[in-house]
């Protein structure tokens, strides 16, 4: 039950180094000297435009950039293309979560509509709709390119992404290509799917999306969509969740984080269950480290019709004090409907 | 490093520049040392471009500096034809169904990192510096002192144990 589609044609991408993993060395071996460390400093401060003499192609680009956001925050401050419609939803993202008619209105209830919009080489970005819980949020957006662009792939991303509540917050992103009704067309739907150990109603998604791109038929990436658009989204959709309280507390444990916490109670809605933890512990390292490293398939919920929900998407984070574990639905369940909730093989109480 | 830039960079040069440089001769052992200072520099400019986007819940500033480092000097190398090496992919695998359809990217990355970690060495260290570090296998075997076929055997061993991991998750050959 996964709701991520993204390309991902290299499969140690996202493969995370660390030369303590290993027996052998692996790095060359090599120095940074004192000289070479000022030159390469002095080249960094060029290309980010911080040297006044500096004219190179990136100060270019961050020009150009600055002008974007300039242009941008104009737009925002005289409201120019921020409004709230008055609009109903249009099924996608209850498309989306494979959502019937009861589970549908349940969206309905909780969905923020907007109409955010920004510009950029012709190309129109347009934030739709939010819903959410917490600490999970779905933005819907469509993406309008330029007069004479089709866009008829099944897969798209954004070459550069940035996607922020707040500097340090743990969370995690990914974005979805929504069913086209229109593959002729320039025009797509897609989803930002977002989780944080922060809670994000009432805040501002700080959202910038670059270059949208694909595969050309010989399997090389693409750009179809040049431009950079950026948003603020108030977060402002109403709450789904429903806290349930603990009978007993609950020891989570992290072995990748070293780290154990004491969960009191849960947060449920139709989109995703979270866990927040105080942090106490540290991880005794003769403890098996391996049952431990993945919470993906240690959630497993039973519903009243006897159906099963299981293996879904977890991301964990831990900042400060607390120690997060967060699961994704990617479908719309009743809460009212679950008769049992086990995390580990055990089955969770509630007072 | 966002209140006071400069700072903020000559400290991480001084903190990892080193570790980045290795990570880059490491990809690119005959670059000269221009194109390994333009490269480094490179690494620190995106990091400051990316630095919102860095967080410490799901690895540390090593790690994220490592990715970024690697990114940069596979795409010098395929720029400048040194790089004889493609992606690790599915189809490599043996697997023909796309296997975004099976796993999240997350989960993906999760199983990749505990499958290649739990690799005994030097099974681990020949992986790594083939597919994350796009190393030859005259290079690596150089390197380890093994004959180049031991070092295919053995990625051929590691490839089998990604694939079957793969497979249990769902995704089909």
């Amino acid at each position: 039950m996964s709701c991520d589609s993204e390309k991902r044609d290299d499969l140690m991408g996202d493969f995370k180094f660390d030369e303590k993993d290993y027996d052998f060395e692996v790095l060359a071996a090599a120095k940074l000297d004192e000289l070479a460390e000022q030159r390469i400093l002095q080249n960094v401060l060029n290309k980010v435009g911080l040297q006044p003499e500096a004219k190179t192609a990136h100060r270019k680009i961050s020009r150009r950039r600055l002008f974007v956001f300039a242009l941008v925050a104009v737009l925002l401050i005289f409201g120019g293309s921020l409004a709230v419609a008055d609009v109903v939803t249009d099924g996608q993202i209850a498309a989306f979560f494979g959502a019937d008619i009861d589970q549908r209105e349940i969206l309905d209830d909780h969905t923020q509509f907007l109409n955010i919009a920004d510009t950029d080489q012709g190309s129109t970005v347009t934030v739709r709709q939010v819903v959410g819980d917490d600490h999970n949020v779905f933005v819907q957006f469509d993406v309008e390119a330029a007069e004479g662009i089709v866009l008829d792939s099944s897969w798209y991303l954004f070459e550069d992404t940035f996607v922020q509540l707040k500097a340090g917050n743990p969370a995690g992103y990914h974005f979805e290509v929504l069913a086209d009704d229109d593959p002729t067309d320039n025009k797509i739907s897609m989803l930002l799917c977002y989780d944080s150990q922060e809670k994000v109603r009432g805040k501002t998604l700080n959202i910038t999306l670059g270059n949208l791109y694909t595969a050309d038929a010989q399997g090389e990436d693409i750009v179809v969509v040049p431009g950079e658009w950026q948003f603020k989204v108030p977060l402002q959709y109403k709450n789904m969740s429903v806290v349930k309280e603990l009978a007993e507390p609950l020891l989570i444990e992290h072995a990748a984080y070293k780290q154990k916490a004491i969960v009191t109670e849960i947060e449920i809605s139709p989109v995703a269950l979270t866990m927040i933890g105080e942090k106490g512990f540290f991880w005794d390292e003769k403890e098996d480290a391996e049952v431990f490293n993945n919470y993906m398939e240690q959630l497993v919920i039973t519903l009243q019709d006897g159906s099963v929900i299981d293996h879904l998407s977890s991301g964990t984070g831990s900042n400060g004090d607390v120690l997060s574990i967060i699961y994704q639905f990617g479908c719309i369940l009743d809460v009212e409907e679950i008769v049992k909730i086990e995390f580990m093989g055990q089955e969770l109480k509630f007072k | 490093m966002k209140s006071e830039p400069e700072r903020g960079l000559a400290l991480a040069i001084r903190q990892y520049g080193g570790l980045v440089k290795r990570v880059i001769i490491t990809i690119l052992p005959t670059a000269d040392s221009r194109d390994v200072e333009e490269c480094i520099a490179d690494v620190f400019f995106k990091f400051y471009q990316s630095i919102g986007r860095f967080d410490a819940a799901s690895g540390s500033l090593k790690n994220y500096l490592c990715g970024i480092a690697r990114h940069v000097a596979l795409d010098k190398a395929r720029k400048t034809g040194r790089l004889g090496l493609q992606p690790l992919t599915g189809a490599e695998l043996g697997l023909t169904a796309d296997i975004s359809e099976a796993v999240s990217r997350r989960e993906q990355a999760e199983l990749v990192q505990e499958t290649v970690l739990a690799l005994p060495p030097p099974d681990k260290e020949i992986f790594v510096l083939r597919y994350y570090f796009g190393q030859k296998i005259s290079e690596i075997a150089a390197k380890l002192q093994l004959n180049e076929k031991a070092v295919e055997n053995r990625l051929f061993r590691g490839r089998k144990k990604l694939k079957d991991a793969l497979q249990k998750r769902g995704v089909s050959l």
